[in-house]
């Protein structure tokens, strides 16, 4: 046992990496689909980051909590597009952690979104997009599949 | 020819007797042996070799980091650590001095792994659970490897932890925090570990307040009061009372210039909490009854002292607490320094308060050390005469 103490650390270490890897996945494979429409004030420049901006029109307007830390959940509205469903200054299950000022709903892990080698070339120059965004049941947010929605609006 | 031909040749003409023979082998292999090992360094050509493979590796993977693969980036990290703790291992009788480098390179490879899978899969809402699991590896590391600057690194990832986690903190991660923490206090095998993680124990309690939206201006004082629990479980062992003479200075001064400071202070607090707030600061005193946490118990004057604006209710409180302190200390022949550096904040404190905008700088100034210059003249007074005093009696 003694040998093997040492040994012990690393393990556990590699455990802690792959848990929050399979965290990440599991909030596709149990969490809902939602899907948002967003718009970023800037065109994406590959040249200039991995990264693009976004902003929500859903999430915009009056919401009945004081600013500050909110909670949310979704629901899918009638022009297929989500929208806030309940928000609260307690938390609730299933709640996503979200800032609430300024009259707009802020979501950290949905106000950027990393954009993948292979994705680049469809949202070049783009500036209004659609989003699919996985929530988990437990309220982690995992937005995926980025489109470009400017060639419908042209 | 080899040694062993020979040998046998001697023994035969009888120049040699049979053991001699057969110790003249053996230290012959022996030394064959250590001369192979050492032509067994590798060339210098090999070396140099290596690096630049190792080099350009580095900028190949550096290059196409964008085209890796995510699962692909972490397994690249995830290899780096694994291999400085073999590295660590392997070096555990070799060259035992290298052992902790490679197992703070492990940490890091570590913290970079995560960072890694943060940013390639955007948890930006999940980093002060990053600061949290760095500070409960750095606890293991600790536990397991025993050298002091885990304890170090592990000081450095809780005040990183708390700090990052005044906003938004969640009720997962509070027990996560505590747990580790706890652990930390419990089996971390000497003073300073004890230390940094009652501290932590302090910061954390400062975050969950800040959680469930107290909103008052108590709360540090509540979370000091609650740290006296740690004396029920930890009856025997617990030599850190000056802990909490410590926090109860830095709080004492804290509150004076936040009383005094009209922008500071917003809402005069409510009666009842600082009632029980009083009540609870001294009834924690007299549960435990260790003479130095007297001193901790006078903090419950501060409540009320809060109501009135001026603050010079606390301003005289202080002094003469400051100053009787002082005088204990030197009356039952305790180290007075910490003591008289106290008295000599408040002294400052209280100056500036009420002085700075009255005075022109530059006589502030010259007052101000004035009055440092004459305290100090009077503690080295009082030190001499006391060693003196001591000889002659």
């Amino acid at each position: 046992m003694k040998r093997l103490t040492p040994w012990l650390v690393p393990i556990v270490q590699v455990l802690i990496a792959v848990g929050f890897i399979l965290l990440v996945y599991a909030v596709s494979w149990f969490g809902e689909t939602y899907t948002f429409k967003a718009t970023s004030y800037e065109p994406y420049d590959p040249f200039f980051g991995d990264f693009v901006y976004l902003e929500y029109d859903s999430f915009e307007g009056r919401q009945d909590v004081e600013s500050g830390t909110v909670y949310v959940s979704f629901k899918t509205g009638d022009d297929g597009y989500a929208t806030i469903d309940r928000v609260s200054s307690r938390p609730f299950f299933g709640g996503t952690r979200a800032n609430y000022y300024d009259r707009q709903v802020y979501i950290d892990d949905m106000s950027s979104y990393r954009v993948a080698e292979e994705e680049t070339s469809a949202i070049e120059g783009a500036k209004s997009f659609e989003v699919d965004v996985d929530v988990a049941p437990w309220g982690m947010v995992r937005p995926h599949d980025l489109r470009s929605t400017e060639a419908e609006t042209e | 020819m080899s040694i062993d031909k020979k040998v046998r040749e001697w023994e035969e003409a009888g120049l040699l007797d049979e053991v001699t023979g057969q110790r003249l082998v053996e230290y012959e292999h022996k030394k064959l042996a250590v001369g192979d090992k050492r032509e067994h360094k590798p060339p210098i050509l090999v070396i140099i070799g290596s690096i630049l493979l190792a080099l350009s590796l580095f900028s190949f993977v550096a290059a196409n980091w964008q085209a890796i693969p995510d699962l692909v980036k972490v397994a690249i990290f995830l290899v780096f650590m694994v291999g400085m703790y073999v590295t660590a291992e392997r070096l555990q009788v070799k060259a035992s001095r290298y052992v902790t480098l490679f197992r703070l390179l492990g940490v890091a490879f570590f913290v970079a792994t995560m960072i890694v899978i943060f940013t390639t899969y955007n948890l930006s809402s999940q980093i002060p659970f990053l600061f949290w699991l760095f500070l409960a590896v750095a606890v293991m590391h600790k536990l397991i490897f025993k050298h002091p600057i885990f304890t170090f690194l592990a000081a450095l990832a809780a005040f990183l932890a708390i700090t990052n986690s005044f906003e938004g903190i969640g009720i997962t991660l509070i027990a996560f925090g505590l747990i580790v923490t706890w652990v930390w206090f419990h089996y971390g095998d000497n003073e300073l570990d004890r230390i940094f993680a009652w501290f932590g124990f302090y910061g954390l309690l400062i975050t969950i307040g800040q959680y469930v939206d107290y909103e008052g201006r108590f709360w540090p004082l509540w979370a000091l009061a609650a740290l006296h629990v740690l004396f029920l479980v930890y009856r025997e062992r617990a030599q850190w009372n000056y802990l909490y003479l410590f926090v109860a200075a830095v709080l004492s001064i804290g509150y004076l210039i936040n009383a005094t400071e009209g922008w500071l202070s917003q809402r005069t607090p409510s009666v009842i909490e600082a009632t029980v707030l009083s009540v609870v600061l001294v009834a924690v005193y007299l549960l435990h009854r260790r003479p130095d946490l007297m001193w901790v118990s006078l903090l419950a004057v501060i409540p009320f002292s809060l109501f009135e604006d001026s603050g010079i209710l606390l301003a005289i409180l202080l002094e003469v607490v400051a100053l009787a302190y002082l005088v204990y200390q030197d009356h039952n022949r305790k180290p007075i320094v910490l003591a008289f550096i106290y008295f000599l904040l408040v002294q400052m404190t209280i100056y500036f308060i009420y002085v700075w905008d009255k005075l022109d700088i530059s006589l502030f100034f010259l007052i101000g050390a004035l009055i440092v210059f004459a305290l100090s003249l009077a503690l080295w007074w009082r030190s001499r005469s006391r060693t003196r005093g001591d000889a002659q009696t």
